[in-house]
């Protein structure tokens, strides 16, 4: 299957999308350009590739294939068959052949953008983001792998109780730029509230206390459009850390294209919209609920007591987006957790392990301490 | 110089004897007058009881009195010159010396019952550990049950239930708190506001809680544990979006929005005046002119 790579014009090697430039740039000579250009080069460069002897075979009618992993031993040739045989397997890996040096590439079948396991060259299926797979938007990378990997180590740096293994450099070479498809949710929200609010005055006169309660019947209705609301379509990013990454900034949201993906990993939706959308509802309800509500407390009344609350939405627009993060994995205490950054804002979301020796540790020491401090204080100042 | 020492040592010692010898009669005499059998325990100036009656009254208190070891005393008046009845029975105790111990102390314990005929005021005024063991409430007790005999001028049982009520007072919270204070007592010589500010009320500065160990190692602990929190807490990550980020500003529509007033309800309830210092054991008192602790309280006949 044809693995698509951005080849500079001027010397053959790859161009990557680079993050200070933010546009393509040549890794061997460092030729730019634009992300669209390189997309229109991209069209007459492969067909001169692929007449050149590329080893993939190709098939036109852009189907997807079940792969088949022995039929790479009976030749190059063979690698697909034209019939769908048995059931379609999800979990099935997809074969395709690296442009530049004709290994295997080996992926799930929702891996858009990776590198070559043996040269590292950026290799794009353009065939899982097509089409109908095609995202809408993009926000390019803005945080380079440098920077990032500074973020991860001044992270590591703040906690006392970081176990030490975190701080290799080994650990912080596995960081990875990866652009993780999301829902951009548009919602019309509509909420009417009926309340029963007091307001209550206190004042003395002589020996009593007077309370005056001033009673009110408050009723809202309002209508209030959240637009992009986020949610993560890939299973295996945890949908809580992706969500503690927004904001994202959507005004450096550009349309999509091929390019911006050369150098990091991508991969498709796994679910679509209508499947996210029972999450975002979710979050749609509560910002109506809260928008409504601040109305009320606006006023400043002493008891608000909803007597009725009715909250209705639609669903105007969903549109698909590949939004940008830094990812790290790591074990711990045989547990895999994941350190995340987010490619635009620079967020951190990770949950940092505690080294339950070092914090047990302060414990004891600062009880210690204390505690010899305290006594000596009731010695001498204890009366 | 040797002899100068020899003289100054044997000087010394004459003198010292002397001083012995001097003490122990004097310490004598005192006990002389401690004799309780000499004690009068009825004054009545105003001339309302028979002799047989201040007989009686007289025997109860002394029963009273020394199983209690705070001496009671009955005292009736019909003018108390320029004097309020408070002052009058502080200064007749003060002046006549009343109280159980009779060691040359400041404050000594004894609790009077005083039927001023001249104010028309019944009157209860304690010094010493009487303050102690007779609270506030216990004085309007007390006055209950004398009162019972008041409106029909019957002063001789009124004296009676005195004697029976208080002394039941006093058994009670002398087993209830007062006696852990009696060793202190004893020992004591000073007013009565003295000891309870040095033994009963103890006010401490703050530091001196911390000389218990649990409390300094409880302190420490939590120190610890909400330090070792804060430490460990920078390692969550939070949500930052809010309802905020995704509101489209432009495209508020409020199509109802109404604040309607209905009525107002008013209350009012009376506030209570606080009641004197909470959380201690004995009965208020004041200074009187002779510098001696009386506590007490009184009311109209």
């Amino acid at each position: 299957m044809e693995v698509k790579s951005y080849i500079c014009p001027s010397c053959g090697s790859t161009m990557q999308f680079d993050v200070v430039e933010q546009k393509m740039v040549c890794m061997h000579c460092g030729t730019k350009m634009e992300v669209h250009e390189a997309e229109q080069k991209y069209e007459s460069v492969n067909q001169v590739n692929s007449s050149a002897g590329d080893s993939t075979n190709h098939n036109d009618d852009g189907n997807t294939y079940n792969g088949i992993h022995n039929n790479i031993s009976n030749g190059m040739n063979g690698l697909y068959d034209g019939n769908n045989e048995g059931s379609y397997d999800r979990t099935t890996f997809k074969v395709y052949r690296c442009g530049g040096c004709g290994a295997e590439i080996l992926t799930d079948d929702y891996t858009a953008a990776t590198f070559c396991s043996f040269c590292g060259r950026p290799s794009l299926m353009e065939d899982r983001l097509a089409g109908a797979l095609m995202p809408q938007y993009v926000i390019p990378f803005k945080i380079k792998k440098e920077d990032a990997e500074e973020i991860y180590r001044k992270w590591v740096k703040k906690g006392k109780f970081t176990p030490s293994i975190l701080k290799t450099q080994a650990t912080i070479d596995k960081i990875t730029g990866m652009y993780v498809p999301f829902w951009l949710y548009d919602f019309d929200a509509q909420i009417y509230i009926n309340a029963s609010c007091t307001r209550v005055k206190r004042h003395i006169s002589g020996n009593y206390e007077i309370v005056d309660t001033d009673h009110f019947a408050v009723m809202r209705q309002m209508e209030a459009e959240f637009d992009r609301i986020p949610a993560d379509a890939s299973e295996k990013m945890p949908d809580d850390m992706m969500d503690k990454l927004e904001p994202f900034m959507y005004q450096d949201m550009v349309k999509f294209e091929m390019p911006y993906l050369s150098g990091y990993y991508s991969e498709r939706y796994n679910y679509n919209s209508q499947e996210m959308q029972p999450r975002v509802e979710k979050r749609v309800w509560q910002y109506i609920d809260q928008t409504g509500m601040e109305t009320i407390t606006a006023k400043h009344y002493t008891t608000v007591n909803v007597v009725q609350k009715n909250i209705q939405m639609r669903n105007i627009r969903a549109s698909y987006a590949l939004l940008p993060v830094w990812i790290l994995n790591y074990t711990y205490n045989g547990v895999t957790r994941m350190f995340t950054l987010n490619g635009q804002t620079g967020k951190i979301v990770a949950d940092k392990p505690i080294s339950k020796g070092k914090a047990a540790g302060w414990f004891s020491g600062i009880t210690v301490v204390m505690f010899t401090i305290l006594m000596l204080l009731g010695r001498f100042f204890g009366k | 110089m040797i002899r100068l020492n020899k003289f100054l040592k044997t000087s010394f010692m004459m003198i010292g004897t002397c001083l012995l010898i001097f003490l122990a009669v004097i310490l004598q005499k005192e006990n002389a007058f401690a004799d309780s059998s000499d004690k009068t325990y009825v004054y009545d100036m105003a001339g309302i009881y028979s002799d047989d009656e201040i007989e009686y009254l007289s025997e109860e208190c002394q029963n009273a009195s020394e199983r209690v070891e705070i001496d009671f005393v009955i005292t009736t008046t019909a003018d108390t010159g320029y004097k309020g009845y408070v002052e009058y029975a502080d200064d007749f105790m003060d002046d006549n010396g009343l109280g159980y111990e009779d060691d040359g102390r400041c404050d000594q314990s004894c609790v009077m019952l005083l039927l001023d005929f001249d104010n028309q005021q019944v009157y209860i005024d304690t010094t010493g550990f009487a303050i102690l063991c007779i609270e506030d409430d216990d004085i309007e007790d007390i006055l209950d049950d004398v009162f019972e005999y008041i409106p029909e001028r019957d002063y001789y049982n009124a004296a009676f239930v005195f004697i029976n009520k208080t002394y039941d007072v006093i058994v009670e919270n002398k087993a209830s708190y007062a006696d852990e204070y009696l060793a202190q007592w004893k020992n004591f010589d000073g007013t009565y506001e003295e000891f309870e500010d040095e033994y009963v009320n103890i006010t401490h500065n703050i530091f001196y809680n911390l000389k218990k160990p649990y409390v300094s190692l409880g302190i420490s602990l939590l120190t610890a544990f909400v330090v070792t929190l804060i430490m460990g807490s920078g390692s969550k990550a939070k949500m930052t979006a809010d309802r905020r980020t995704y509101l489209n500003r432009s495209n508020v529509r409020m199509h109802l929005m109404t604040d309607q007033y209905l009525r107002t309800t008013t209350t009012r309830h009376k506030i209570n005046t606080g009641s004197s210092g909470g959380g201690h054991h004995g009965g208020s008192h004041h200074s009187s002119h002779g510098g001696h602790s009386h506590g007490g309280g009184g009311r109209h006949m």
